[in-house]
């Protein structure tokens, strides 16, 4: 019988993905703090965009070529570039969906026995694809569209592309996602089992990324500080930007149907490269998934290890946690977000210290270098801890069997929590070194950066691990790897962000105002509130930890498992 | 105030400095972190073999902060319109009627005599006992049982005095009290063994018919008219004596009144379940999907909290004493679930590590399993590229890395291939005679009836039976068990 696709069952199947979706949300499963701290996170960072976007964009209208301001030239370059980073980030988004629903998904296991053909399975899949990237690209372009309207003054079909791009961007991006997915978990696998070239590679890319980033981050700076962006944006740098413009297709295009201009070749250009694309794409998934499939229901990839003898005698503490760390480092998703960003995050806070005691420098002409250090230290410090959010999640099913393991809980708990310590005492050490011998703190001052820096990510991963407890969530993926951002992470760096804004902001202001007016013997108020705080962060994360742990883990039968 | 001080003195910061990490220190210490980190080893050798309970309980403090409710005797399961109940309800009454006395710690202390010889359990697990048994031998005592069959409802008399005794006594130390009072119980033994010993010297010359004319003198005995009946007949006598195991042996597992639901609305999951296991006994948990078989086995396992009853290994409650109780188990769960993510060896060794397993002895633990699962050089493969059932062979691996004295598993034979399915039954016998016990899910009744000493019968969270399923097959090798098992079923 010839493969079909039948829209019945098509429907049929985004019903079901849609009711399990959905089951996130009944009551129960349902954590509604958490939900509520996603969307405010997300609020938070589109309005923090939109105001620098909209900033970014009058400065960069304004500039000058040859003397003169064209500003429908100016925007279609900031048109075209902007839409060229949003179809990277939704290409980006894409790959991991398309790796994640469709080669990934232990559905296609069970649809591959059943009477349901390969094309409507494909199709279906595709579909929700098609509808969770509509979601992120709906915030997108409305957030850049609104705030370009905003600053300039737009004719009516500037909107009316704006509402077709919600819904042909996500196409657009799907079909190159699909091109690349293929390779992309070629690579994956190839990777899989290869966890120090995963580890060191990924590594790089992330050190890469925080490097194209940190220039971001001047230009931020430069424009945080005024004339300078323009300065920034000479003859060469215009001329480069003009260059590149042109070969940035086909967000030119995009850029065209915006702007009402070439309104032909964008629109046949951009047709083109739909079709092209989803065709390509549509005929190389779907015979490689085939192979795809078939290699899973194979099973994993046999990587023969050299043969080993069983190792001596250790204590059961250190063996949980060594089985903690084995279980992060050969999961791909926490290497990455574990371990590399841990050991970047040195390197994004020297970044950001440049270029916060620059601008610190030369807007009230002070040395706050030490509040600085101390606000990025935890600030970052935040960021990277939020792997422990998945402390007791991640463990999966394998929870109830290290219950019934003959340790005290105080050992599972406290294995978990040190690991953690260590990964982040790494981290913070080798940021407060760096930061010594850049010359930005003198060593004592570094000293009590990390311990600082220390008990405060104490309190978040105490927190996170309890509260993680409190609300686990067991994956259902056969390697029990979190692949869905749950609300607990959400919380952990809503709390964290807010113990560094508190903590290192009002040693901040602090020592403006008491730059403006000193006052004597106020010289160690810094060291006394970051003390203070951070030890009854320390105090109060660990109680809230401890408390009724035991009778909690006796009684524990989360995780949405049972 | 502390700043101007520290400033008038002129105390440098790394004091500032210093007093964070010493007020760190005591935070940490205080909590148990480092009292965690560097904890001692409490035992240098597998829990099971080398320490006794009493050892673990002085070595690791209770912290499960829970108490036990001390709850009232468990209520008869039965409902009174189910007519299951003239046939099972006696022993179900039995062991309610015992779980009214004896508490899970105390010393099992029927003074039934053993009549089944370890003897009489055959060595290979694949030779079912085929000889002919006389039935009047056998039932010599089951013969008086409507007089004999309330004696242990005569018994808590004396149990009060044990029960008190017991709920803080460890095993061994009530066995120690128990002996000068199983003194008079303990001078019929040995007339029992011998006529044991007489029943199969005379099993083995036995011919056929002398089995036809005890089952008639049973018939006539019970007033039957058709051989039809004669199973259930004589399954319902054995029952109603046999439900209570029979010798001097050690306790490993007492479940009492084990009562457990999932939310405070739901149904019970299971409901005043009673049965207690004995050294080197092998005792199968049956029932249909969703009977309560590994709710049980969670329950006993430590995994899933529980609300009446009390559940205790090896004299240890698995909630007041969890650590003990847990160093004496090993389990196996239905989902098969490792950590994916470590090779076979590595999984192994982790085991090895939680259970405290001396690295002398671990090689040759490992090359001993070897020989029974198989796994080959897989073993050094990441358990995630493992199939169904080598995940089952690694967990059973990893279960018995300390050889505990309860092994608990669920759904063993699922996905194991026939050798090793042959080579696990072998091994679990031989297991169970070297004085451990076991007990194990499975819906294959076969295998139950092939495996078990007993077998204990649930139905919708119900506790409906505990067959004494070898003695029985011993008498009736004819006995069906899936029969009688179906039969069960079909009565709702």
């Amino acid at each position: 019988m010839k493969d079909r696709i039948d829209f019945k069952q098509v429907g049929a199947l985004l019903r079901k993905q849609f009711e399990e979706r959905a089951s996130a949300y009944r009551k129960g499963n349902f954590d509604v703090f958490g939900f509520l701290l996603r969307w405010f996170l997300i609020a938070v960072f589109l309005a923090v965009f939109i105001v620098f976007f909209g900033r970014f964009t009058v400065t960069y209208l304004s500039v000058k070529t040859g003397g003169v301001t064209v500003e429908r030239t100016r925007l279609y370059e900031l048109l075209a570039m902007t839409y060229t980073v949003i179809l990277l980030f939704l290409v980006i988004g894409g790959i991991s969906q398309i790796n994640r629903r469709l080669f990934d998904a232990d559905d296609i296991k069970l649809l591959m026995g059943m009477p349901v053909g390969a094309k409507t399975v494909f199709v279906a899949k595709l579909v929700s694809i098609y509808l969770g990237q509509l979601v992120i690209s709906v915030a997108c372009v409305l957030a850049v569209n609104v705030t370009v309207a905003i600053h300039t003054t737009q004719p009516w079909y500037f909107y009316l592309v704006t509402a077709l791009f919600c819904f042909i961007l996500p196409l657009i991006s799907l079909a190159i996602s699909a091109l690349v997915a293929m390779p992309y978990h070629a690579l994956k696998q190839f990777l899989k089992d290869k966890f120090v070239l995963y580890f060191i590679l990924i590594t790089l890319a992330t050190g890469l990324l925080f490097y194209l980033y940190s220039i971001v981050l001047g230009a931020v700076r430069d424009m945080l500080l005024g004339d300078s962006l323009k300065f920034f944006f000479n003859e060469q740098v215009m001329n480069f930007l003009q260059t590149l413009t042109k070969f940035l297709y086909p967000a030119v295009w995009l850029a065209d149907l915006l702007l009402g201009q070439n309104l032909l070749v964008a629109g046949l250009g951009l047709a083109g490269v739909l079709a092209v694309c989803l065709t390509v794409a549509l005929l190389v998934i779907r015979r490689l998934m085939v192979w795809v499939m078939q290699a899973r229901i194979a099973g994993d990839v046999h990587f023969i290890h050299k043969k080993s003898e069983i190792k001596a005698a250790k204590r059961p503490f250190l063996a949980l946690m060594r089985k903690d760390f084995l279980h992060v480092f050969r999961t791909p998703a926490y290497t990455f977000s574990y371990f590399s960003v841990a050991v970047m995050m040195p390197l994004m806070v020297y970044f950001c210290m440049t270029i916060g005691s620059s601008i610190v420098v030369k807007l009230i002409g002070m040395n706050c270098d030490l509040e600085i250090a101390i606000f990025l230290t935890l600030l970052f410090g935040a960021l990277t801890n939020v792997f422990c959010s998945t402390n007791i999640s991640r463990e999966g099913e394998m929870f109830y069997s290290v219950k019934a393991f003959p340790v005290d809980y105080k050992q599972v708990f406290f294995s978990k929590v040190l690991l953690c310590m260590l990964v982040t005492a790494l981290s913070q050490l080798i940021s407060a070194v760096l930061l010594a011998a850049m010359g930005y703190i003198i060593w004592w001052q570094a000293a009590f950066l990390f311990v600082g820096g220390l008990l405060c990510s104490f309190a978040q991963i105490c927190f996170a691990t309890r509260y993680d407890f409190n609300h686990a969530k067991f994956s259902t993926e056969e390697d029990g790897e979190i692949k869905e951002s749950g609300n607990t992470a959400s919380t952990i760096i809503v709390l964290g962000m807010l113990l560094a804004f508190l903590t290192g902001g009002s040693v901040l202001l602090l020592r403006l105002l008491t730059a403006l007016r000193p006052v004597v013997g106020l010289g160690y108020l810094t060291y006394l509130i970051v003390g203070i705080l951070s030890m009854m962060a320390a105090a109060l994360a660990y109680y809230y930890f401890i408390r009724k742990l035991g009778e909690r883990y006796y009684t524990f039968s989360g995780g949405g498992q049972l | 105030m502390i700043l101007e001080l520290l400033a008038n003195v002129g105390a440098p910061l790394p004091a500032v400095i210093a007093l964070l990490v010493v007020m760190g220190a005591v935070l940490a210490v205080q909590g148990g972190l480092l009292g965690v980190l560097f904890k001692k080893p409490t035992r240098k050798s597998a829990p099971a073999r080398s320490a006794s309970p009493t050892d673990e309980t002085a070595d690791e403090p209770v912290d499960e902060t829970v108490e036990p409710a001390v709850e009232p005797a468990p209520e008869t399961v039965e409902p009174a319109s189910e007519p299951v109940d003239e046939t099972v309800d006696e022993p179900t009454d039995d062991a309610s009627e015992e779980s009214d006395a004896a508490s899970c710690h105390s010393e099992r202390s029927e003074a039934e005599p053993k009549t089944l010889p370890e003897d009489a359990t055959p060595s290979d697990p694949e030779e079912p006992v085929d000889e002919p048994i006389p039935i009047e031998e056998l039932l010599g005592e089951p013969e008086e049982t409507p007089e004999e069959t309330p004696a242990p409802a005569e018994e808590p008399e004396e149990e009060p005095v044990e029960e008190s005794v017991s709920e803080e006594e460890p095993v061994e130390e009530s066995v120690s009290e128990e002996a000068p009072e199983e003194g008079t119980a303990g001078e019929p033994e040995a007339a029992p063994e011998e006529s044991s010993e007489e029943s199969s010297e005379e099993s083995s010359d036995a011919p056929v018919e002398s089995t036809a004319e005890t089952v008639e003198e049973i018939l006539e005995e019970h007033g039957l008219e058709s051989v039809d009946e004669i199973t259930a007949e004589i399954a319902e006598e054995i029952m109603a004596v046999h439900t209570h195991h029979d010798g001097e042996e050690v306790e490993v597992v007492c479940v009492e009144g084990l009562s457990k639901k999932y939310s405070k609305k739901a149904d019970y999951a299971v409901r005043d379940v009673n049965f207690r296991c004995y050294e080197g006994e092998i005792v199968g948990l049956l029932g249909h999907n969703g009977a309560g078989k590994s709710t049980t086995l969670k329950c006993l396992e430590g995994m899933l909290p529980f609300e009446k009853g009390e559940i205790s290994i090896c004299g240890h409650d698995i909630r007041k004493d969890s650590i003990a109780a847990k160093a004496n188990m090993g389990f196996v769960t239905d989902n098969h679930a490792t950590f994916v993510k470590m090779t076979g060896m590595q999984y192994l060794a982790f085991m090895a590590d939680v259970y405290k397993v001396p690295t002398e002895v671990r090689k040759e633990r490992v090359e001993k399993l070897e020989e029974i699962f198989r796994l080959g050089p897989a073993i050094d493969n990441l358990i995630s590229s493992y199939s169904h059932g080598m995940r089952q062979k690694i967990c059973m691996m990893g279960s018995l890395m300390h050889m505990p004295k309860l092994w608990v598993l669920d759904e063993p034979m699922t996905g194991l291939d026939p050798r090793t399915m042959h080579a696990v039954q072998g091994f679990m016998r031989e297991y169970a005679n070297a004085g451990n016990c076991i007990i194990f899910s499975s819906h294959a009744l076969i295998t139950v009836a092939k495996m078990c000493d007993r077998v204990v019968l649930l139905r919708t969270g119900n506790q409906l039976d505990d067959l004494n399923i070898k003695r029985i097959m011993t008498v009736d090798p004819n006995f069906d068990f899936e029969e009688y098992f179906l039969q069960h079923e079909g009565q709702d």
